[in-house]
């Protein structure tokens, strides 16, 4: 086990809203309604010609996006900002007498591909045909966005990316703004769109998925490109009990690391890593974590160096939490993937029911893991841990846990 | 709660890629002619080809780093890490060589390699394999904010006690379609950008070569207009100056010398004059210094070459020509047009 000092003067941080657009809901009841019945947003790739695709299935959002008033933005900034909205609601907080409000998301894609779209679509493209484009082309413009239409003003705001663990880093950066006492409050997520680019560039890596996303399955095939926007509010205890918030949870611990040896293969000791930092920090013991929600993609390696990783911790110490993720049932979000999970993950904890890992026939016995298989299973939940990890070997972990009382 | 100091500097610019080389631009004022001149950067180590030039210019930036700052080797890699912050970082080249191969030659046509290759966090990532920093590994993509929440978060790292020491990477490749969108969405040739790279290590322990400490630094963001400069521009500079000494608890007379990472365009320095008299009062008279006026905008690479340049003028005394004394304390400015700022004060000869 990794040694961090505990710095003893920071805030305790409080989740007290959340909000999501996903391929199983519109909003976070739908969500994780869908979530633990099963239902799966998978399906054949929409509004793109794949007659050349190798593989023709994503976890695509189909049908109109649930609310109209930002239509003229692009379709992720629309996403966004319907999530942000709800959260918002979700939270109560009047943003005109709040503290300052700062903003920390991560993504993969941002809306850069809007362009890539017209490029495919319009054989004479001219740049200067699409000026009003532009300015939402940069990877950080739709949190600006975000800023300009909530009229956010006065706190922190920042983009990150991290590969696959892009969601989870934000919610990581935002937790620390508030612990340090950089921000009381911070809007924290992740989102990302359904791109030809991304899908087909997996694809070339055969790591995309014929049909379904089989995580920790003897036979997991590989992943299926998702898309969605998860929101999460982040803010001091104290100034959540001070406006008499509603708290779903607390964040209790955070940890990140590097493989720092491979782009592509990770080996599960930097998922370790990021997983002893994150209970370290959280001071909890490791029976306290009942619920471990994974990364699980659904690819060999990724499953294998994450279970071996998850097994190194805890079962040597007699202890076998439930594992599962939700990746059957909603793809690879990319960017949005460790913010969605992470609401899965409060939700577990809120709801006292761990959602299942769809589409598991013969679980791999490499695995070694407490797999919540197919069904979920009502639990009460002291702790939970989510896992994010993504190419470059970046790794990322968050712990929830504790009611504030 | 650690104190944090810088303990190595490194470059990569069009101006040369010693520290040298680009303080005598600085102090004889070279300015560059046109923003074509620094889209390609000369005599700089290919040693990384293989990268996009972007990764490519911030891992040679944090290569001149490593080579003067040692790491003990029987020291925990994972108290180390990587921060980088990039607006673009490589991302439209990349994205340029995928769409016509799309379009050109079919879904076989996309090159699993530049898949890979083609994320903003790839200098990052390099930069950690290669010096085993097995700490965190981030990529701020924050526009030209980003070296600069790179630079924050790295330092809170530190000074909370989470890791041990950081190397912090700024870097920007300004290729044609970055430039034609400027131009584009500017109306006008006035942005003069440049590509270029910044790294500068953090620790919590000071070394004797350089007696610096990163005393403050602060973020403001008061939102005004997408793309365009407006009131908050200002008001937002003038709240993160106020922000840092407040603190730092350093009153205004006792900063030396400003750096400022606005100015190629008459509006950013109108901004920013406005900001710092707002923050410093119209008394204040100390020397600025306005470093993309020579080495052009760098976008997310401007922070951190804001606070190299801050490091270097502690170092040597010397602002432009001129040798002014013992100085102490530096402030470096950076913000984007839309009030999102960032801002830091170092400090020399802080008493262990």
């Amino acid at each position: 086990m990794i040694k961090i000092k505990r710095e003893s003067n920071i805030q305790e941080v409080a989740v007290t809203g959340i909000g999501i657009v996903s391929s199983i809901g519109f909003n976070t009841e739908d969500f994780f309604l869908n979530l633990c019945e099963g239902k799966e947003g998978t399906n054949l790739i929409s509004g793109f010609d794949t007659s050349q695709y190798r593989r023709k299935i994503a976890a695509q959002i189909l049908g109109p996006l649930p609310n109209k008033k930002w239509a003229n933005y692009n379709r992720v900034n629309q996403m966004l900002l319907s999530a942000v909205e709800e959260a918002l609601i979700d939270s109560g907080l009047n943003i005109e007498s709040s503290s300052p409000i700062s903003l920390s998301f991560g993504t993969m894609i941002g809306g850069v591909s809007e362009l890539e779209d017209i490029v495919f679509n319009d054989k004479n493209f001219q740049l200067n045909n699409y000026v009003d484009k532009l300015k939402y082309y940069p990877i950080n413009a739709p949190v600006d966005i975000l800023a300009n239409e909530f009229n956010l003003k006065g706190g922190l705001k920042s983009t990150v990316m991290t590969a696959c663990a892009s969601g989870t880093t934000a919610l990581g950066v935002g937790f620390n703004w508030i612990r340090y006492k950089r921000a009381d409050i911070v809007i924290c997520g992740g989102y990302d769109i359904f791109r030809p680019l991304t899908h087909l560039g997996l694809s070339s890596l055969r790591i995309i998925s014929p049909d379904k996303v089989r995580p920790f399955d003897l036979n997991r095939k590989g992943i299926l490109i998702g898309e969605g926007a998860g929101v999460i509010i982040l803010e001091s205890v104290e100034h959540a009990m001070m406006r008499k918030a509603k708290t779903y949870t607390n964040v209790l611990g955070y940890g990140s690391s590097c493989d720092a040896n491979d782009l592509a293969h990770p080996d599960g000791d930097g998922m370790q890593v990021s997983m002893e930092k994150a209970i370290l920090e959280s001071g909890l013991s490791l029976r306290d974590i009942n619920y471990i929600n994974a990364h699980g993609t659904g690819t060999l390696q990724n499953d294998l160096a994450e279970a071996r990783a998850i097994t190194k911790i805890f079962n040597k110490e007699g202890i076998f939490p439930y594992v599962s993720s939700i990746k059957g049932a909603i793809g690879h979000t990319i960017g949005a993937a460790g913010a969605i999970e992470a609401i899965a993950t409060i939700l577990s904890i809120y709801h006292s029911k761990i959602p299942p890992n769809l589409n598991v026939k013969q679980q791999d016995d490499n695995c070694k893991i407490n797999l919540v298989k197919n069904k979920y299973i009502k639990k009460d939940i002291k702790a939970a841990l989510s896992n994010s990890f993504g190419f470059g070997g970046n790794n990322a972990s968050i712990i929830f846990g504790g009611l504030n009382e | 709660m650690n104190r944090v100091y810088v303990n190595s500097i490194g470059m990569v610019t069009p101006k040369g890629h010693s520290i040298m080389e680009i303080v005598n631009s600085l102090i004889f004022e070279k300015k560059m002619t046109s923003s074509e001149e620094n889209y390609l950067i000369k005599d700089y180590s290919l040693e990384y080809k293989n990268l996009n030039f972007c990764a490519n210019l911030g891992v040679n930036a944090a290569d001149q780093v490593m080579i003067k700052h040692e790491i003990n080797r029987d020291t925990q890699r994972n108290n180390f890490g990587t921060f980088v912050g990039t607006a673009y970082g490589g991302f439209t080249d990349t994205q340029y060589h995928q769409t016509s191969a799309l379009i050109n030659e079919g879904p076989l046509g996309v090159s699993p390699g530049l898949s890979i290759h083609s994320g903003f966090h790839l200098t990052g990532d390099i930069i950690a394999i290669k010096n085993k920093f097995e700490g965190p590994n981030i990529t701020f993509t924050s526009g030209e904010n980003s070296s600069g929440l790179a630079f924050m978060e790295a330092f809170d790292q530190i000074k909370y006690q989470n890791l041990e020491g950081a190397i912090v990477v700024g870097t920007e490749f300004i290729d044609k379609f970055i430039s034609e969108g400027y131009k584009l969405i500017n109306n006008q040739n006035v942005e003069i950008l440049s590509s270029g790279a910044g790294s500068v290590f953090l620790s919590n322990q000071q070394n004797n070569l350089f007696n610096i400490e990163v005393v403050t630094i602060q973020f403001v963001s008061n939102f005004g207009k997408i793309g365009s400069y407006s009131s908050q521009t200002y008001k937002s500079i003038s709240s993160a100056i106020l922000k840092a000494l407040k603190d730092s608890n350093i009153n205004k007379q006792d900063i030396d010398i400003v750096i400022s990472m606005l100015g190629p365009t008459p509006t950013e320095e109108i901004h920013f004059l406005k900001g710092m008299k707002m923050s410093l009062g119209k008394e204040f008279k100390k020397p600025v210094i306005y470093p993309k006026k020579i080495l052009g905008d760098m976008l997310g690479a401007n922070f951190i070459i804001g606070a190299i340049i801050g490091a270097e003028v502690l170092l040597s005394n010397k602002v432009m020509l001129a040798e002014i004394g013992d100085l102490k304390n530096v402030l470096i400015v950076s913000s984007d047009s839309f009030g999102n700022v960032v801002c830091t004060i170092l400090q020399k000869g802080a008493e262990k």
